[in-house]
């Protein structure tokens, strides 16, 4: 009887996946039966051990690593990872805020009201920060355009 | 205070935003087990050592795609496992660990040796009982450690027939440890 027991306890405990809790029929049973309680145990002890050599970690300084460590650089390099994404939304914003400020100006302002001499000045203004804007613009992003954009010509084809 | 283990998802986050330290290290506690997979599907050191380093470059580029629904090991070894299966350099079947790979490679307590040698000895009885294409779920559970969900994971095969074969290779485990007893 008493064997039939252990059979069913320890059938129980066997299906139980890693780190599962024991239901409390089968604790209750180990608790009194010390023959279960070893195997349990033994058991546990046999499954950690079997998996002890794969699960430990080897020394970083190994010619493998060394070699996929040094094939990362490369692709950190060719694709250049780390570089920071080129943004552009400053630039718009600020290009935004200058076409509006434009067109408030010719909206608000006439020859009437306004003196023609004031309004020549403001113009004058504006076609400057567009022109500083513009020169800004690409001297501080020349990096990206230069990456983007291919100036060569394609190479002339000799016919011999 | 920093940790001075950090956790396998630390060190992936770490590893995702450009960090190669973090890398080598989670490298280092995984080398071993891609190595041994390899080595069950190349049989040899040399194709076994290329393996790793496919491995590993396909995990570092792939990094930020990893999105924690499953612990990193998981993620990891189904990638290797992949990556085995659509080997072109993959001539022969796997050969499970307790037929080919030496496992007794570390110091051992002797009553930790009789364990092992009775696992070994049962999942072998049972890899000769179950299909072959069903070995790497014991060598799965017992020497690499993996739970049945992940084993599922892995190999894409349903849990409730990995749990059936690891049941019976736990059985004829019981049996050896009660032999030896």
């Amino acid at each position: 009887m008493k064997k039939e027991k252990c059979e069913a306890v320890m059938d129980e405990f066997l299906m139980k996946d890693k780190n599962e809790f024991l239901p409390l029929s089968v604790i209750l049973h180990v608790i009194h039966c010390k023959e279960c309680r070893t195997m349990i145990r033994r058991m546990t002890l046999a499954e950690k051990s079997a998996s002890k050599s794969l699960s430990e970690s080897i020394p970083a300084d190994n010619s493998t690593l060394n070699a996929v460590m040094q094939k990362i650089s490369a692709i950190e390099l060719s694709s250049g990872r780390n570089a920071k994404p080129v943004s552009f939304a400053g630039w718009i914003i600020a290009g935004v805020i200058m076409i509006i400020a434009m067109m408030f100006f010719g909206f608000y302002t006439s020859p009437r009201t306004t003196s023609s001499m004031l309004i020549i000045a403001f113009y004058l203004i504006f076609s400057l920060s567009v022109v500083v804007y513009c020169i800004a613009f690409v001297t501080s992003n020349l990096d990206f355009f230069i990456k983007k954009i291919s100036f060569r010509k394609n190479p002339a084809v000799s016919v011999n | 205070m920093r940790d001075s283990n950090p956790t396998d998802v630390i060190l992936v986050r770490a590893a995702a935003g450009g960090n190669s330290a973090a890398f080598s290290e989670l490298a280092t506690r995984y080398q071993k087990r891609i190595k041994a997979l390899g080595m069950s599907f190349f049989h040899n050191e040399s194709d076994a050592d290329d393996f790793v380093q496919d491995v590993l470059i396909k995990i570092y580029t792939k990094l930020s795609t990893f999105r924690g629904d499953s612990q990193f090991s998981t993620w990891l070894m189904r990638i290797a496992y992949n990556t085995a299966v659509n080997s072109l350099n993959r001539r022969k079947e796997y050969v499970p660990l307790s037929e080919d790979y030496e496992l007794m490679d570390n110091d051992f307590s002797p009553e930790e040796r009789q364990m092992r040698s009775a696992v070994i000895e049962a999942v072998r009885e049972t890899m000769k009982e179950i299909p072959a294409h069903f070995s790497i779920c014991l060598d799965l559970y017992f020497f690499y450690g993996m739970a049945y969900n992940e084993i599922s994971i892995i190999t894409d095969l349903p849990v409730n027939t990995v749990k059936s074969h690891i049941f019976r290779a736990k059985k004829l485990m019981k049996q050896k440890l009660e032999e030896k007893i």
